[in-house]
């Protein structure tokens, strides 16, 4: 069996257990509230993973995150309660006109060869901007009034509302995470990584540059949307200024900072990280210091881990494995905390500290205690882990 | 039947001239040197010919085809490539990653599993194996003109155009490198280097070009080219003299 | 027609303090290679100083920028030395600085809350001055604005084409290394820069506290309109930026009285997509730096 089809076969069991966990909740008594935890980790994955694919891969970065997002958000809110349509057929509009979105904004400025990454990266900052007073401006989208939300019918056999929705949720993660991983292994991947590294010898040795960007940033826009769409269901009451703002850029980048924005892999862990320690900074009433602390890790992550943790956890995945288990395990014998997410917020934690040591320092630590881990360090090709799981 | 075919091609940036008016054709299976003192258009040249950037006039034929107005990536998969004067490797790739990366595009599409066992035959051919799975940044300068020269070989191209492959080498180095010029030159690619190393380019080559401001001032044998007065001049810069006299 | 004029007339005015807002991201990226984001919060944390200085002690609000400037000039100098010390690049910058940038903005949230906050009219006398031309009216705060952005501008471009300073500016800008090998002290000139750069953003916080009400979302807002001129103008072009901001300022004005006020965003946003075909080096001139 070759790696893909193991990997494949591995989301489908991943997406089964996900899918009929609301089916075992009764029987496994856990509380209703680690679903709804669970669909919000799902979307931010989503969004996460969606954004790797531009930034991460192509190198290209982009603050535009927020505007597919709020596409697909105004598409389905438009189409469901302003037009009648079925949630259904307004979805892959959503989607579709996120991705043309994105595909407009790559004409204009992929076009012009002089342009650089940090232009493109600022042309897409404004681009949420306008579609925001686009839509406040414009009656029919939401003319500053917003768009409730409540009681859309979805499809029975999903199950009801809220089960239904968070399968629709799991069903565009799973997607967008496949997406992810069949394009770093394929030649659309490599593409893009060697445009990330040198753009104009890529081009030289025969990757149509302009093509792949295009290709990366329709798709980007493309899952941003659909996760919109799913989104819009469960925000109750849409407005502008919550749909538009600096929020969805914010965490992705963060999360595909934290994670490593080289492997596909990187986000799905820095999103599983970040919305773990913000839902348990947001139970402990720490909403406030919320930002301040994300704002902050942002600065020191992006300095102090270039490659993001998760190439790291693989490098020392003796570490990742002992600390992980090690805290989550101590916590749950000393009863520490009454929930099992705060458990293993705390693994987490003590997981990424762990990551932080540089590896200079983390090498000296080795010799300190006599042993230096080789099979932890092998320096060289999996250095870059380029090469998948 | 020539492989190239330039007729006429101008370049100018801003206000500079890069290179004014150059007609030269490359034969079939030969090693055409191409010399002239710094700023004489040699690296514009190469530029134009890979398509890095357009021409502002003239004609470039390739086997052919019109290339004058493709995209880099179209040349690339018409058959011509090349190398950089300062090595310009993947950097977040391993050489054997390089090669296979240029090797899925290049002239014809491949997968990254053919990618990785075509990646084996460049790396051996090159010398690279034992550094193979190394990050770029601890190859030596000698190593990373050989992973361009590697990298640039996987495309598969019939015309490979070198910029100053020697340039910054120890004469063992230089020895070696033209060893392998020579043994590129047999499998039938055609080649067209750039080279400030005149021992080595008189001993490659079967035609020599002479560039100087953006014009061709001489064209014919090694032996006969380097003798030729304008030639020294333009070396020499007489001519220049000459013109502000 | 008169309302149309009106438009124009405003426009240009606030251009001017448009240009004030981009000056300093402007020449951090230009010069220095830092394309910094929390820019916008050092303009609304100068205009949230000087509304809590201006409420508290009341003072003339316009006295304060002797207050602001040089304490957002230490502030600038302390950015660009912790910048050095942590190697950021061009690249890193924009991280760094979205992280800073979502720092300060949480750090206002909490101190001044999300509530819309204003100077008082006894204690801000300049809001509601204005005089008229020709039944055109000339709002005081806009107009000191302008001429202090002309001021500004006029003086770098002086600087950076007839001082020592300026050229080693330019030098820095263009090749740090080289400028090291011929003796400019690169790290000390990008210090000087910087600190000049946050103080001209405090400057615009000063005339945004004037005129305007403020809440820590405005910071966000500010996007839309400065990035379209900081690269309309030309990166590290003070005279640049200042003609970009009243062309931006024009055509949001002018589409305001045609379209509506939110209709604005969307005129600067095309102007910049057209510029960004045409022109993206820049609308006004090739050379940076001036």
């Amino acid at each position: 069996m070759s790696a893909r089809v193991r990997a494949l076969v591995g989301f489908a069991a991943v997406a089964l257990i996900l899918g009929f966990a609301p089916n075992m909740q009764e029987s496994l008594e856990f509380p209703r509230f680690y679903l709804i935890f669970l669909f919000t980790m799902f979307f931010w994955i989503a969004q996460a993973s969606s954004w790797n694919i531009l930034t991460g891969y192509s190198g290209y970065f982009s603050f535009g995150q927020g505007a597919f997002y709020g596409v697909g958000v105004y598409t389905v809110g438009v189409l469901v309660v302003k037009q009648g349509w079925s949630f259904m057929t307004a979805l892959p509009v959503a989607g579709l006109l996120a991705g043309l979105t994105g595909l407009f904004l790559g004409l204009v400025v992929f076009r012009v060869r002089r342009l650089t990454g940090e232009i493109f990266a600022l042309t897409t900052l404004a681009i949420a901007f306008v579609l925001a007073s686009v839509a406040r401006l414009s009656p029919s989208i939401d003319g500053g009034t917003g768009i409730f939300m409540t009681g859309t019918p979805l499809p029975g056999f999903l199950g009801e509302f809220t089960t239904a929705a968070y399968r629709l949720t799991l069903a565009i993660t799973l997607i967008t995470v496949v997406v992810a991983y069949l394009i770093h292994d394929s030649r659309l991947g490599w593409g893009l990584f060697a445009i990330r590294d040198d753009e104009p010898v890529a081009e030289g040795l025969g990757v149509p540059t302009f093509r792949y960007k295009m290709v990366a940033l329709g798709a980007n826009a493309l899952l941003a949307g659909l996760m919109g769409g799913v989104w819009a269901l469960q925000l109750g009451f849409v407005t502008v200024d919550d749909v538009f703002n600096i929020r969805v850029p914010l965490f992705v980048i963060l999360m595909s900072v934290l994670g490593g924005m080289q492997h596909w892999m990187g986000p799905v862990i820095g999103a599983v990280i970040i919305t773990t320690l913000t839902d348990r900074l947001n139970s402990a009433g720490l909403t406030d210091v919320n930002q301040i602390i994300i704002g902050g890790m942002l600065v020191v992550l992006a300095l102090a881990v270039r490659e993001g943790v998760y190439v790291r956890m693989r490098r020392r995945w003796v570490t990742t494995a002992v600390s992980f288990f090690g805290v989550l395990g101590l916590a749950r014998l000393l009863d520490l905390n009454d929930s099992l997410i705060s458990d293993f917020a705390y693994a987490m934690v003590a997981t990424v500290v762990m990551m932080l040591v540089p590896d200079r320092v983390w090498a000296r630590f080795g010799e300190l205690f006599g042993r230096s881990h080789p099979a932890e360090e092998p320096i060289g090709a999996e250095d870059l882990t380029r090469t998948g799981p | 039947m020539s492989i190239l075919q330039v007729t006429s091609v101008g370049k100018r940036f801003g206000g500079v001239v890069a290179v004014d008016e150059i007609s030269l054709q490359v034969e079939r299976g030969e090693i055409l040197g191409l010399v002239g003192p710094n700023g004489s258009g040699k690296s514009t040249l190469i530029n134009l010919l890979s398509g890095f950037y357009p021409a502002d006039k003239g004609l470039v034929v390739f086997d052919g085809n019109d290339v004058g107005e493709l995209a880099a990536h179209r040349i690339a998969a018409l058959g011509i490539a090349r190398t950089f004067q300062i090595p310009r490797p993947f950097h977040t790739m391993t050489p054997r990653e390089n090669i296979a990366v240029s090797y899925m595009f290049g002239r014809s599409p491949h997968n990254l599993v053919e990618a990785r066992a075509a990646a084996e035959e460049w790396l051996a051919f090159t010398g690279l194996a034992s550094v193979a799975d190394v990050g770029v940044d601890q190859l030596t300068l000698h190593q990373l003109k050989f992973l361009e020269l590697a990298r640039a070989l996987a495309t598969h191209p019939t015309l490979l155009l070198l910029d100053e492959v020697l340039a910054g080498l120890n004469p063992t180095e230089i020895n070696q490198s033209m060893e392998m010029i020579r043994r590129i030159n047999d499998r039938g690619i055609t080649l067209v280097i750039v080279e400030h190393v005149i021992r080595a380019i008189t001993a490659l080559s079967s035609r020599i070009v002479v560039l100087d401001q953006g014009r061709v001032v001489a064209t014919g044998e090694p032996r006969e080219v380097m003798s030729d007065p304008a030639v020294v001049a333009a070396y020499l810069g007489t001519k220049r003299r000459d013109a502000a006299s | 027609m008169e309302l149309l004029a009106q438009g124009i007339v405003s426009g240009i005015l606030v251009g001017g303090l448009y240009a004030l807002m981009s000056i300093g991201i402007s020449l951090s990226w230009g010069a220095l290679k830092i394309i910094n984001l929390a820019h916008f919060s050092f303009i609304l944390l100068s205009a949230y100083i000087v509304y809590q200085l201006t409420v508290s002690f009341e003072v003339d609000p316009l006295l304060m920028v002797l207050v602001v400037a040089p304490l957002f000039f230490m502030l600038g100098v302390l950015v660009q030395m912790f910048f050095h010390l942590a190697k950021v690049d061009e690249f890193k910058s924009l991280i760094v600085t979205f992280g800073l940038f979502i720092i300060f903005q949480s750090v206002m949230q909490t101190i001044w809350s999300a509530d819309f906050r204003r100077i008082g009219p006894v204690l801000n006398p300049y809001e509601t001055q204005s005089f008229f031309v020709a039944g055109i009216a000339f709002q005081l705060p806009q107009l000191v604005a302008f001429v202090v952005a002309l001021l500004i501008a006029g003086g770098m471009w002086l600087t950076f084409t007839r001082t020592y300073f300026g050229k080693a500016v330019r030098a820095v800008a263009q090749d740090p290394e080289m400028a090291r090998a011929f003796g400019i002290d690169s790290r000390r000139v990008a210090v000087i820069l910087s600190g000049l750069s946050t103080a001209f953003s405090a400057l615009a916080g000063v005339f945004i506290a004037i005129g305007q009400t403020m809440f820590p979302q405005l910071a966000v807002a500010w996007f839309g309109i400065v990035f379209p001129i900081v690269i309309l103008g030309g990166l590290g072009n003070s005279l640049g930026t200042l003609t970009a901001g009243v062309i931006i300022g024009v055509a949001a004005g002018v589409s305001s009285v045609l379209w509506g006020p939110l209709s604005a965003p969307l005129v600067t946003f095309t102007i910049l997509i057209v510029a960004l075909l045409f022109r993206p080096e820049g609308l006004i001139t090739k050379r940076s730096i001036a």
